[in-house]
């Protein structure tokens, strides 16, 4: 959404050291196979140019709320990527591409409760500030104290010439709720600096096409606007008509302007039906037209870093077309006991989980403009959570399923840590982006900085 | 000829030189050799024969504009410049001809002044867009300042409830530390307020509002759907929160601040705002009203400038920024309308009449914006073309919406005029005395009366409440916002040595107290412009007494009544005072960092208040400062530098309007010593009429300037120009003389002389300029 990045603060430090190539190769995000190539090659400074580009990465944040059943949801061990439990069994054509990280903790404490911090910690990995909103339990909070990962990795593309796009980022939101507070909003530019994500396609695709519609509307009407004055010129007196001429160089000008920039346009609006109803029951179709949308922006460049957010922390969404009355929240409260709760948690975890796999399979489908292979070797979807389980509101083993490819992690595994602070994990991240921080939010929770074991 | 012109007379150069060429064919020969004789005798010496000039004597030729009569006037009381006096009576009109016919033929016949083609000001533009689409939104109720509604509700979520105390509060400024702002009715720890209603933007222009509250809290102006700023999840570390809108002048817009307490360690709320050109400050409960009004659509995309190069904004000059500018202003209101299609156009593009309802809305839309009913070949181009097909609604209607506001009927008034007549002189009136277009009713109202008999009299009835409405009043007080330089407080730095607590608060509390002497004289009921120069008293809030009158400051604290009773009105100074002419603000603009500046306090008399022409120095001159002589005072200082006879032809104009206010210094206080020498303010001036007058002081000079003839005519023409946007000469060569002397035997009654222009500017047709009028 944010083109430019003024205003929000960096909270990475850049440290140089000396790092052997192997290492190098890993953070460049570049296959085994061509790491092999690249280490014949003379040396490249970190972090791209010299005589090879860095090739594109991207990043997709995709949130669901409200936890998951974690025994049909966790591979049992460690290790190859067999078999998917019943929850990720969508992303079967998927899985030499799929990591699952189990372990990852978001350790922000402080105030606000697990549910506040669960969401607007989660992509900040730093603590609220003291403030109103009073959750269901513990202190009221405010806002996160810093900005979210996915910014701080956008400020430093937006800064770089090769990396740059039209927008630093874009948030879609699929049923988001129309108020502003730390359940609803996963993304800041910085302390007490919400972005809020657009949940409706059609302003979406104003926002990214609008300037293209505009140039179509405005040819169109040129031509009447200009025979109009031409009528009216012979009936104005001689020396009032020099006003009206200038009228019309610069009506003629525009016309050619816009003639010019529609046949040089490289970008062309996608044929994407925007009508959708904005209700839960149509949450299918939103969801569809978004990932549309989404897809289409990054393969015009227009952005690179992206998150679909899913309703909210909390979210209780009526899923319907799934058969199930209750809403999704309620549902996460009810106890293990109850066997048609968890079998319907089962089955809306389930569903989002299809969601995940038709976004890769829009990725996959698209060649990589001017590049190897598809988007999705270029592209990582992370499908994380507000929580560990809705019914203890758990912020232990927060759901982190990556798709794609692009960071030279490993794939078609499941990794299992031990209470892993998130933070690092999203220094890792960022480190794997071409982004090098060394800490980021709650400097404690950073500690330990990178994550070697997720490196191919 | 550099000289005091009067601009306004330059068409009596046109009989003038046809006078002459009649003359000369009449009498060919001789006459024209006596002037050509007279002149290689005595002025070519200086001015060079053929008028090329002569290095260290006059060096750039002989201009105009000038007529016969002020040429030969000039010769006489001035000429030869080291010895005048020589050439006088019929040489004198001789020479006057011969340089006139020789020299000055192409300058002497100018163009003759007619009503041009001018398209919409910004302000006409911006209020033009905001009344057409507010026709589409019902009416509004009539707003009674005094303060907001305050609807005080037992929990967080007061658009579940009813409120337990409802009442009118005048400011919204609380601090309640622990306690409950209604103690009896409402627990301290749980609770919100509603403040709504709405707020008056008096001028048009930037608005930054602020508030200051460590609780939550939500500010909604101008939209009651989007705040302005959400701070609903509140901040206590980061309590001060500002946001920039634009607002236009002389309009109510829907306003609510809630905020609400839930455990928080404590309540306090407090709002301000800084108006355009001002300084942050509390927003006086004259600006509030407790009740609703609609959404004023503001256009957002900034315009150029209007052109200025005739000395008045008018819409003048068709440049490329500017036709950009209306292609965003069409495309963001197309924009608006489909996000609001519902409301406006009455339906839903899932029902079978939508395409239909969107085309009647753009017919409709169009003939508000064409003022007028529309021609068919113009509904098809602007509407029936672009929902043939089966093309989607929704972009039919944002291009017709496009088409609409860029169209020359909209632009540009005048082009098309409309076949009622009372339509036209109700579009003209609307134009006129609000910037905008007329309310659907007035060319009603304008045709009722126009059926009987004495016209005139009775549409300036109807022209009096135009004139009277709040757009109206907000077109008057933009007129000497702009001549005054009211919101202008660049500059206005002064050396704090000398003038030690001159600061920017002191400045925001002297624009505050001009406002309050032109309102309350333009406001009072005889509305008379000679109070603007003859009012003994000033409007002083407790840093300018303190500043001006060494009373030491009581230093209230700004509350709700801050704006009203700190400002005193006194007369300092023992009468000495003489309206805005003596004004702090309006003379520190006319000064330097450390001294005063009688050329510039001079040339706004000779130029601003009298309307004489002066050309710039014939080369670029830098002012003497106080280093050049430290004896001196300013005044001689000045004599000094301006004593060459080339400077002296405008100076012995500007220089005694200077010099006679030297008693007030470079911050606006009153003095007798000026560099421990006594203040020398008596002068002796030549009045445009040739009289000789001694003046001494601001305040003789202010009794004279209400008596000159010069100083109405010029006002009149200044407001004309503000109002018309067109030379009045154009309405008839002795028009400015006709209002002129209306305008006097009203009792110089500014609200009466605004509505009598533009009535008269809209009854007028064109033909009529042949005819002597009345």
């Amino acid at each position: 959404m944010i083109e430019h990045q003024a205003g929000s603060h960096k909270t990475g430090n850049v440290t140089t050291h000396s790092i052997n190539r192997r290492e190098w190769i890993r953070r460049l995000g570049i296959g085994s196979v061509a790491a092999a190539i690249a280490g014949g090659l003379p040396s490249l400074a970190f972090g791209g140019g010299g005589t090879g580009r860095r090739p594109v990465q991207r990043l997709i944040v995709m949130f669901s709320p409200n936890g998951v059943v974690p025994e049909s949801f966790w591979p049992e061990q460690a290790g190859d990527l067999a078999t998917l439990p019943e929850i990720l069994q969508p992303l079967d054509e998927f899985r030499s591409r799929t990591l699952v990280l189990h372990g990852v903790d978001n350790r922000v404490r402080g105030d606000g409760d697990d549910h506040m911090r669960g969401m607007s910690c989660l992509l900040t990995g730093i603590e609220l500030s003291p403030g109103n909103i009073q959750g269901g339990g513990n202190t009221p909070s405010g806002w996160p104290r810093g900005l979210s990962i996915d910014q701080e990795i956008a400020n430093g593309y937006q800064s770089n010439a090769e990396t740059r796009c039209r927008f630093g980022s874009l948030e879609f939101g699929v049923l988001v709720p129309d108020r502003a507070d730390v359940w609803t909003r996963m993304v800041y530019t910085g302390a007490n600096r919400p972005v809020a994500p657009i949940s409706d396609p059609k302003q979406m695709f104003r926002k990214l096409f609008g300037a293209m519609e505009d140039r179509e509307s405005l040819a169109s009407v040129l031509d009447v606007v200009s025979a109009d004055f031409q009528a009216i010129r012979s009936s104005i007196s001689a020396e009032d008509r020099h006003l009206l001429d200038d009228q019309l160089e610069w009506i003629h000008q525009t016309g050619q302007r816009v003639q010019v920039e529609k046949e040089s346009e490289q970008i062309v609006p996608p044929e994407i039906d925007t009508g959708c109803e904005l209700n839960d029951a149509h949450m299918p179709e939103i969801s569809a037209c978004q990932q549309d949308l989404l897809v289409a922006a990054m393969r015009m460049n227009m952005t690179r870093i992206a998150t679909l957010q899913y309703t909210n922390a909390v979210g209780n969404a009526r899923m319907n077309f799934l058969g199930i009355e209750e809403g999704h929240h309620e549902l996460s409260h009810d106890p293990d006991e109850k066997k048609e709760s968890v079998e319907k948690l089962v089955r809306i975890n389930r569903w989002y989980c299809e969601q995940l796999a038709g976004l890769a399979r829009r990725l996959d489908s698209t060649p990589e403009p001017g590049g190897e292979g598809t988007m999705l070797d270029h592209t990582t979807i992370i499908w994380t959570n507000e929580l560990g389980k809705g019914n203890s509101h758990t912020l232990s083993n927060i759901p982190m399923v990556l798709v794609g490819g692009g960071l030279g992690w490993r794939q078609q595994e499941c990794l299992k840590f031990k209470h892993l602070s998130h933070n690092r994990l999203w220094i890792s991240l960022a480190q794997s982006m071409g982004h090098s921080i060394t800490t980021f939010g709650n400097p404690k929770l950073s500690r330990g900085g990178n994550v070697e074991e997720l490196y191919a | 000829m550099r000289m005091a012109v009067k601009t306004s007379e330059q068409i009596h150069a046109i009989p003038a030189t046809v006078y002459f060429l009649a003359l000369a064919t009449l009498t060919s020969g001789m006459l024209a050799d006596d002037g050509q004789r007279l002149y290689l005798q005595h002025c070519a010496s200086c001015h060079g024969a053929k008028n090329e000039g002569v290095s260290e004597q006059f060096e750039h030729p002989i201009s105009g504009p000038a007529t016969l009569e002020e040429l030969a006037a000039f010769i006489e009381l001035s000429m030869p410049a080291d010895d005048p006096g020589q050439i006088v009576g019929d040489d004198a009109k001789q020479v006057a001809r011969f340089i006139l016919r020789d020299f000055l033929s192409s300058e002497v016949a100018p163009a003759v002044p007619r009503i041009e083609l001018v398209h919409l000001t910004v302000s006409q533009h911006e209020n033009s867009v905001a009344d057409i689409l507010a026709r589409f939104g019902g009416k509004s109720p009539v707003n009674t300042a005094g303060g907001l509604k305050g609807e005080y509700f037992l929990t967080r979520e007061f658009w579940k409830g009813q409120p337990v105390v409802s009442r009118i509060d005048r400011s919204v400024s609380v601090d309640c530390g622990k306690a409950s702002p209604v103690p009896e009715q409402l627990d301290r720890n749980n609770y919100s307020v509603v403040w709504k209603g709405s707020i008056f933007a008096p001028d048009s222009g930037d608005y930054v509002f602020s508030v200051r509250s460590p609780n939550g809290f939500k500010l909604h102006v101008n939209d009651d759907d989007v705040p302005l700023i959400d701070n609903w999840v509140s901040t206590p570390e980061d309590p001060d929160k500002t946001a920039t809108i634009k607002l236009l002048g002389g309009r109510w817009y829907p306003f609510t601040l809630a905020a609400f307490r839930l455990n928080d360690p404590s309540f306090s709320i407090d709002l301000s705002w800084q108006r355009p050109g001002r300084m942050d400050g509390p927003v006086h409960s004259s600006f509030l009203s407790p009740e609703w009004s609609p959404k004023v659509f503001v256009v957002s995309t900034p315009f150029p400038a209007d052109d200025s190069s005739v000395g008045y904004p008018r819409g003048t000059l068709v440049s490329r920024e500017w036709d950009q500018a209306t292609t965003s202003v069409g495309i963001e209101i197309g924009e608006m309308v489909v996000a609001n299609s519902k409301q406006l156009v009455g339906s839903t593009p899932d029902k079978p009449d939508f395409a239909n309802k969107c085309r009647r809305f753009c017919l409709t839309l169009a003939q508000a914006a064409f003022r007028r009913g529309l021609l068919e070949e113009e509904q098809n181009r602007y509407v029936d073309y672009f929902f043939e097909g089966d093309g989607s609604p929704l972009i039919a209607l944002k291009r017709s919406v496009l088409s609409v506001f860029k169209s020359p009927a909209f632009l540009f008034p005048e082009i098309v005029q409309p076949d009622r007549r009372e339509q036209l002189i109700a579009n003209r009136l609307g134009l006129f005395l609000c910037d905008s277009v007329p309310e659907n009713e007035l060319a009603e109202k304008v045709k009722t009366v126009l059926g009987n008999s004495v016209p005139v009299d009775e549409l300036t009835r109807v022209a009096w409440g135009l004139a009277d409405s709040e757009t109206g009043q907000a077109k008057l007080r933009q007129f000497f916002r702009a001549w005054l330089k009211i919101d202008d407080a660049q500059g206005l730095t002064r050396d704090p040595e000398r003038f030690g607590g001159f600061d920017d608060r002191l400045v925001d509390d002297l624009q505050e107290s001009l406002i309050r002497l032109v309102d309350e004289v333009v406001g009072s009921e005889t509305s008379d412009y000679r109070q603007l120069f003859l009012a003994d008293h000033l409007w002083m809030s407790p840093a300018m007494k303190e500043f001006y009158l060494g009373e030491s400051g009581d230093d209230s604290p700004p509350g709700e009544e801050f704006a009203e009773r700190s400002f005193e009105r006194m007369q300092p100074d023992s009468g000495e005072r003489a309206g805005l002419l003596t004004h702090p603000l309006v003379l520190s603009h006319l000064a330097y960092y450390r001294t005063t500046s009688p050329i510039h306090r001079g040339v706004f008399v000779s130029r601003g208040l009298l309307g004489l022409g002066l050309k710039p120095p014939p080369v670029a001159v830098e002012p003497l400062d106080e280093g050049f002589d430290p004896d001196m005072t300013t005044r001689q200082r000045v004599e000094f530098q301006t004593r060459p006879a080339n400077c002296m032809s405008c100076h012995e104009v500007i220089n005694p309007l200077g010099f006679a206010f030297e008693n007030i210094d470079a911050v606006g206080r009153f003095r007798v010593t000026d560099n421990d020498k006594p203040v020398n303010a008596s002068v002796t001036f030549k009045t445009p009429s040739g009289q000789e007058l001694q003046l001494n002081g601001p305040r003789q000079l202010a009794e004279y300037l209400v008596t000159e003839r010069a100083a109405h005519r010029h006002f009149v023409e200044s407001l004309f120009h503000h109002v018309v946007k067109q030379p009045v000469a154009a309405y008839g060569e002795n028009r400015l003389d006709e209002l002129t002397d209306a305008f006097v035997s009203s009792g110089f009654n500014i609200r009466k002389l605004f509505v009598d222009i533009a009535v008269m500017a809209a009854v007028f047709e064109k033909m009529e300029r042949q005819v002597v009028t009345e």
